[in-house]
């Protein structure tokens, strides 16, 4: 299994291959394939990044990866291993749900979405969201012991300890989001899957809640799977990235390749577009929009904003090429002589 | 026109209640002043988290809310005192351009019904053949045509156009003085560059000022000409753009430019840790400056009084490391 | 002109066709068919199954049920009616006042709270019973009001207060429209689907009172309504004798007016708000 993949520090631990999904629209006949055959994969002990923007389909792979697949959300193929330890790698797709629900979530793979109030429960204080999930997971924990667990993570992502007794709605955006990234990380999962972690954030305490993630990440050697369409971010926590664009991973690979010398015309274009620090130049964004995903453009998706565009692009999607051990892109320009 | 000052806000403070009958008050902006000259028209950027008061000032000086005390001057008139003529006169002079570019229209009317009612309201244009050619100036301006908007709702358009579309509405009537509360922050990151060159365009061709309300530092250096920073009501950092960036002098300031995630992988290295907050009614009520609790630098005094207003080699700064 | 697409909407002809149909058997039926005053007794022999000769059978008070209920879901649907609109009527005009004004917006809503949390049956049925001599359909349904306005109020209230925040208002101010013109371009598209909402439940909930309070005995008994047909057959011991048609008959058409309006409006609304 691990030659198909892209070889990674450590030994794998989550591995999507093939994945196929997207939007059924009843009625209508329409496909919003937002997830065109995308294959990753995520070692032990790093920090993987996952960046696009709007309509690129990194937060339908998010969901996909972490199991919520429910209508109108279809997977057409592919598979999702994660390592669950003893017992191997389980597909999240088609593994039994008990399974899924009470030895996976929160334990090997857990998530932190993008909006914290889908996951608290207005009706429950901050303090009974952390005994109920310990219980749910059949872990016995005295009170005490979760009580010194929330002290030690509300301190360390500038919680006051007195939100433990508050209901979600008493409580700033930012504070609930920390409050969700504590819970998610309760059981000290082996993978955690950010969503946007900080898009709702003041940029101060962006910065603190990704320097306590990375410190985590550190600490517990867990891997991480940021999905963010702010490079910045990306640029602060990723080892490694995967550019998505339009249901594809366009470019992936070592962090500081991909920011130093992009390869795709995409990537290279995006991360022009980006307004650095102390940077006035007028700078030009990138023409056009991305394509409707229910009728994408034939060949490669993004021949029609692409200054680079030549005929083969136009007609047929470029395959992933591989460029040295660690790096992957589905480009034309660098696929010739595999046509 | 008062010696070529544009705006002035001279003192203005504004209070809110809370608890359980709203009787108890806490200052969401304190004593704050500051002043936009209008030859040249000048790009004015405020940079606040949540928590900071930019909302509320933005809305005293649309006149949308009352100040408790201080008072705002916009050439030379109190907008507080204006009359019935002076107020509409007023909101052909000021307008402004919001952050969710869904929510600034009614999804329920056409989009072009609100460029009509601008030049009806606002420039007396009551018939449609008339409005035409101002509005289809307007829309060009920042890159669409009438044809293209004509009779569609907010759905049939992106998120980036929607928000040209309020843009090319505020500019009707030819304003003075643009405000712009996060106008870029819900974009693609590709599309919030031409947006932005668009605010420049409207400095430089139509000759308006502009008071640019972000937390995105990056984006204000590369917008603003000046540069004024706001933390829990109080003003504690301003002057120009190139001066404050490369030499912060308020801790916050500095804590700020530390938190720039820039799309730089070398970076990574140069910032440094935060302490973060909490977002409480006690920070608001603490005495002295409000920073204190988490300021690196702070001192004793810091804690109880608050910090006069320190004018330093062009920029103002409220900060007890700077007194004399 | 095209017919709007709700006409092609089965569960929206239905209910429409069922209340047309109550609404000639209540305003066509007795101009045409009634010969003889359905509201006096001892006309028609007593206590009659429904048959050839009298449909819905007739009651103990020798009436004629199939002429009875006509006039008294007539009443009835007046009284509902009324009730209606004056509550809504109070509630939109309160309401927007004092979301538009922001003074003594908490005053109000404890005001409205109280009225709210007031038993409205005992002080009906003393109104009701203490001006029965002056009655008429219309006045039951003013007194009703009285309690009617609370809640739509509260409801309105809550809706145009966050309304008022939202960013599209800004965005009409700034574009020099006066208040008024706020209030209907911009409030009203969105508290229709309330009032209309609120105009169907309030119907009912006035109907359902008077019926009530009928039942008590508070109002002129003399008069037909759904609420007095039912207090006579329970008088008559109806439910004992097993006079079934005197009781389910007016209930039924009661039931399938209620069903078939309430129907109706979530149709209505469901349409209205098709593109939000």
């Amino acid at each position: 299994m691990a030659s198909q993949y892209i070889h990674v520090t450590g030994s794998p631990i989550l591995v999507a291959e093939d994945v196929d999904g997207g939007y059924t629209v009843p009625n209508r006949g329409i496909f919003i394939h937002a997830v065109d055959g995308v294959s990753l994969t995520l070692g032990s002990n790093e920090v993987l990044g996952i960046a696009g923007e709007s309509g690129c389909g990194k937060s339908t792979l998010a969901k996909i990866i972490y199991g919520a697949v429910e209508p109108p959300l279809i997977v057409r193929r592919g598979k999702v291993l994660i390592d669950a330890g003893d017992r191997g790698f389980i597909d999240m797709l088609t593994g039994d749900r008990e399974v899924v629900r009470k030895e996976i979530m929160w334990k090997t793979l857990s998530y932190i979405p993008q909006n914290s109030m889908n996951v608290l429960n207005p009706m429950k204080r901050v303090r009974d969201h952390f005994i109920e999930t310990f219980k749910f997971h059949g872990i016995e924990i005295s009170k005490k012991d979760v009580v010194s667990y929330i002290r030690e993570v509300f301190n360390s992502v500038g919680l006051p300890i007195d939100a433990i007794n508050a209901y979600p709605h008493q409580l700033s955006g930012g504070m609930r989001q920390r409050i969700v990234i504590a819970l998610a990380l309760m059981l000290k999962p082996r993978v955690v899957l950010a969503d946007e972690p900080t898009t709702a954030v003041d940029v101060v305490t962006q910065l603190g809640i990704l320097s306590f993630l990375k410190e985590w990440q550190r600490e517990t050697r867990c891997s991480i799977v940021v999905i963010s369409h702010d490079m910045g971010v990306h640029a602060y926590m990723d080892d490694r990235i995967a550019i998505m664009y339009a249901g594809n991973i366009v470019e992936y690979g070592d962090a500081e390749k991909v920011f130093t010398e992009p390869l795709h015309p995409y990537t290279r274009l995006l991360i022009e577009s980006l307004i650095k620090k102390g940077e006035r130049t007028i700078k030009k964004g990138i023409l056009g929009s991305p394509p409707n995903l229910a009728n994408p453009p034939p060949g490669c998706r993004f021949h029609p904003r692409c200054p680079y565009a030549m005929d083969v692009c136009r007609r047929e999607q470029p395959p992933e090429t591989r460029i040295g051990d660690n790096y992957r892109v589905r480009c034309w320009l660098y696929s010739y002589g595999k046509r | 026109m008062d010696g070529g000052i544009l705006l002035k806000v001279d003192n203005v403070t504004k209070q809110f209640g809370y608890g359980l009958l709203g009787l108890r008050k806490f200052k969401a902006l304190s004593s704050v002043s500051f002043e936009l000259t209008s030859e040249p028209p000048k790009i004015l950027v405020i940079i606040g988290e949540t928590g900071s008061g930019k909302s509320t000032l933005l809305k005293l000086i649309l006149r949308m809310l009352v100040p408790d005390g201080g008072t705002i001057i916009y050439r030379g008139r109190d907008i507080f005192r204006l009359d019935r003529e002076g107020v509409k006169w007023y909101r052909r002079e000021v307008q402004a351009v919001f952050q969710d570019p869904y929510e600034s229209f009614n999804p329920i009317r056409r989009i072009d019904t609100y460029l009509y009612d601008s030049a009806k309201f606002l420039l007396n244009i009551g018939r449609r053949e008339e409005a035409v050619s101002i509005i289809d100036e307007a829309l060009r301006f920042v890159g669409l045509d009438l044809e293209r908007i004509k009779g569609k709702s907010i759905k049939e358009f992106s998120g980036g156009e929607l928000q040209r579309i309020s843009i090319a509405r505020a500019i009707l009537s030819k304003p003075h003085l643009l405000l712009a509360d996060e106008p870029v922050s819900m974009l693609d990151a590709s599309l919030r560059v031409s947006v932005l060159n668009t605010f420049r365009e409207i400095r430089d061709k139509l000759g308006s000022s502009i008071i640019y309300v972000t937390h995105d530092l990056a984006t204000a250096y590369y917008i603003g000409d000046d540069i004024a920073v706001l933390y829990r009501g109080v003003l504690v950092e301003r002057g120009p753009m190139d001066v404050v960036y490369s030499e912060p002098l308020h801790p916050y300031t500095k804590m700020l430019l530390n938190s720039i995630l820039e799309p730089d992988i070398g970076a990574r290295k140069r910032i440094k840790p935060v302490k973060l907050s909490s977002i409480e009614i006690s920070e608001f009520l603490a005495p002295g400056c409000k920073f204190a609790n988490r300021c690196p630098y702070a001192k004793p005094e810091c804690g109880s009084r608050e910090p006069p207003a320190i004018d330093i080699d062009k920029r103002t700064v409220l900060c007890w490391l700077y007194a004399k | 002109m095209k017919l709007p697409s709700i006409f092609k909407d089965r569960s929206f002809l239905i209910p429409l066709s069922i209340l047309l149909g109550i609404v000639v058997y209540i305003i066509v039926y007795p101009a045409l068919f009634i010969r003889v005053d359905p509201t006096r007794w001892y006309v028609v022999p007593k206590g009659l199954p429904p048959s050839q000769d009298y449909p819905f059978g007739t009651t103990l008070t020798g009436q004629n049920i199939a002429d009875l209920v006509p006039i008294a879901l007539r009443n009835s649907i007046v009284i509902g009616g009324t009730t209606a609109l004056t509550s809504i009527a109070i509630a939109v005009v309160l309401s927007m006042l004092v979301v538009l004004v922001r003074k003594g917006v908490t005053a109000t809503m404890t005001f409205i709270d109280t009225m709210c949390t007031i038993p409205p049956l005992p002080v009906l049925i003393v109104l009701l019973y203490g001006w029965r001599d002056y009655i008429t359909m219309p006045l039951i349904g003013l007194i009703l009001s009285i309690f009617g306005w609370a809640w739509p109020s509260r409801a309105l209230i809550s809706i145009l207060s966050s309304l008022r925040e939202r960013t599209f208002i800004h965005t009409s101010y700034l574009s020099g429209l006066p208040t008024y013109l706020i209030m209907v371009k911009d409030f009203i598209p969105y508290i229709l689907r309330y009032i209309l909402i609120g105009f169907v439940n309030l119907s009912l909930w006035g109907i359902g009172m008077e019926t009530t309070v009928a039942m008590f005995g508070a109002m002129r008994m003399d008069i037909p309504t759904i609420g007095t047909t039912l207090y006579w057959s329970m008088h008559f011991q109806a439910f004992i004798l097993g006079l079934w048609w005197w009781y389910m008959i007016p209930t039924l058409f009661l039931i399938v007016f209620i069903l078939s309006l309430y129907a109706l409006g979530v149709k209505l609304d469901e349409y209205l708000t098709a593109g939000v």
